[in-house]
């Protein structure tokens, strides 16, 4: 059975309220995203857990060597697995609910169907041999935006992870240990960045629908209150080549073409922010990685 | 064996706990008591939702075996004639493991010992504490607290759960045994655990009392 959050009338107008005077009550700016904290594992490949403010998640990236399907002989498979268990919230539950479903399909869309994982570089021996690459996202703290947070994390950890090193003899491939061989990032073609905007109306709902006066405001990376209150929302995923992956947005609050260019407009600073976040975060880490590993010691080329 | 545990580390449950033990991370959520499903609605105790989920991929029937050996555990330390009526949710998320997936001993062992955590976040009424230990047997030599490495080259390994009375390892609660062994091993390795347990419930104690002092800082 999911429990539905109760929000009672008082703080719902608390709320609005203060959205009408311009502050969020988490006093962050409409167009901010909350603190972002990262831990990328500093042991394996392709495992990170991202917050942003509350919501948390863990991603975990693996690949194994299958046979690929057999109208796509070049191409290797890539699959992301995104459940929400009653960990998360007791919103989710066993069954899938359509929101659920959403936030999956959103990410998978943003990641997957974008090309942002190249799939050809997968391939080992074509129509036999491919990596199949898999990300599991594993929800834990659920306090609204699961679909920006659950695409950035994916992206991070396609990023962290990198698949141990192959030789081929002939028909038969070795995968090498890690410890044998320096293992090889994947090829990432673009880095995409699902934002999420809330929208709330303030005023009446019919000088809205009309389009007299749009004066609706517009909140990015909603938290779960805010999530629950909001009259309508729109998912667009951008990257950083300010070139647009998907534009999702399901009904509820209309809003003027205008006020959408000027939000995709808007959105490339936090855009540019983030998958700066993401390389730094990598590359920091890379270091780190080369120091306490001694990589230096195994280098074969002589210092010029 | 030395472990790490941070407790109340989820908002949306009534407790959690985040443990690392050995090379293997979980984390655990409580609900409950809550209003159950009709189905699962007992009349004169509580029921019990166990959900177990993999580090990798979708839950298999390896996972259901692991929810199944946990709550046959857990059923016999919850009082659950204290919650008629309603229903303890439990959800158990591997993050990092460490063995072949045809080995459960290390996942157990850390899932057993973080839902005593999250049971005790989530103020959910124990008959008495519990605490597992996982050790191994190789060529006649005891392993405690095995890799996934050792593990895998090992005749035989145990994982042992022991309630503890007044800081005393009492009864076994559950013993899961895999491999080839032979009587005498079997009862050396029971009395050795003994010790591994009780060292365990004194950190476990350790933390609690830590996690209590923070709770109630400001009386």
């Amino acid at each position: 059975m999911s429990r539905s959050i109760e929000i009672s009338e008082n703080q719902r107008k608390f709320l609005l309220e203060s959205l009408k005077h311009g502050f969020r009550l988490t006093d962050r700016p409409f167009d901010h995203v909350r603190d972002i904290s990262l831990y990328l594992s500093p042991t394996e490949y392709g495992y990170v857990e991202v917050s942003w403010g509350k919501t948390k998640l863990a991603c975990r990236v693996t690949a194994t060597v299958t046979t690929p399907y057999e109208d796509r002989p070049f191409e290797g498979i890539f699959t992301i697995n995104s459940e929400i268990s009653t960990m998360a919230s007791m919103r989710f539950d066993t069954s899938r609910s359509n929101e659920e479903i959403l936030i999956a399909r959103i990410i998978e869309k943003a990641v997957r169907r974008s090309n942002s994982l190249d799939l050809e570089s997968l391939c080992i021996i074509a129509g036999e041999k491919v990596w199949e690459i898999t990300v599991d996202l594993n929800y834990l703290n659920y306090d609204g935006n699961f679909i920006d947070v659950g695409c950035f994390a994916v992206m991070l950890a396609l990023h962290h992870f990198k698949k141990p090193d192959i030789s081929i003899n002939g028909n038969s491939i070795v995968v090498h240990d890690i410890n044998e061989r320096q293992p090889v990032p994947l090829s990432i073609l673009h880095i995409p960045i699902c934002l999420t905007y809330s929208f709330y109306n303030l005023t009446d709902k019919e000088s809205n629908i009309k389009g007299e006066d749009a004066d609706e405001i517009c909140l990015l990376d909603a938290d779960l209150l805010e999530e629950l209150n909001r009259d309508g929302s729109l998912v667009i995923t951008l990257n950083k080549n300010r070139e647009l992956i998907q534009l999702s947005k399901n009904g509820g609050l209309p809003i003027s073409a205008q006020q959408f260019l000027e939000l995709t407009f808007k959105s490339m600073k936090t855009i540019d922010q983030l998958t700066d976040l993401i390389k730094t975060k990598i590359k920091e880490h890379e270091e780190l990685r080369y120091k306490t590993e001694n990589f230096k010691l195994l280098e074969a080329s002589a210092d010029r | 064996m030395a472990f790490q545990v941070q407790m109340s580390v989820l908002d949306n449950s009534d407790g959690s706990a985040e443990l690392i033990i050995g090379n293997t991370k979980v984390i655990a959520s409580v609900s409950g008591p809550i209003e159950p499903k009709q189905r699962q609605e007992l009349p004169n105790q509580a029921s019990l939702e166990i959900i177990i989920r993999p580090a990798k991929g979708l839950s298999t029937t390896r996972e259901k075996l692991l929810e199944d050996k946990l709550r046959a555990l857990l059923q016999s330390i919850i009082i659950r004639y204290k919650y008629p009526r309603q229903l303890i949710s439990i959800v158990v998320q591997f993050l990092v493991t460490d063995e072949d997936p045809k080995f459960t001993a290390n996942e157990l062992n850390a899932a057993i010992n973080c839902c005593y955590f999250a049971l005790i976040d989530a103020d959910i009424a124990l008959y008495s504490s519990f605490a597992s230990v996982v050790s191994c047997i190789t060529e006649n030599k005891l392993i405690q607290n095995p890799t996934g490495k050792e593990l895998s080259q090992s005749d035989s390994h145990h994982v042992v759960c022991f309630n503890i009375q007044e800081g005393k390892a009492d009864k076994i609660l559950l013993l899961e045994s895999q491999g080839e062994f032979v009587q005498e091993e079997l009862f050396n390795l029971l009395s050795e655990s003994v010790s591994n347990a009780e060292e365990l419930h004194t950190l476990q104690r350790k933390y609690l009392k830590e996690k209590i002092d923070q709770d109630y800082i400001w009386k």
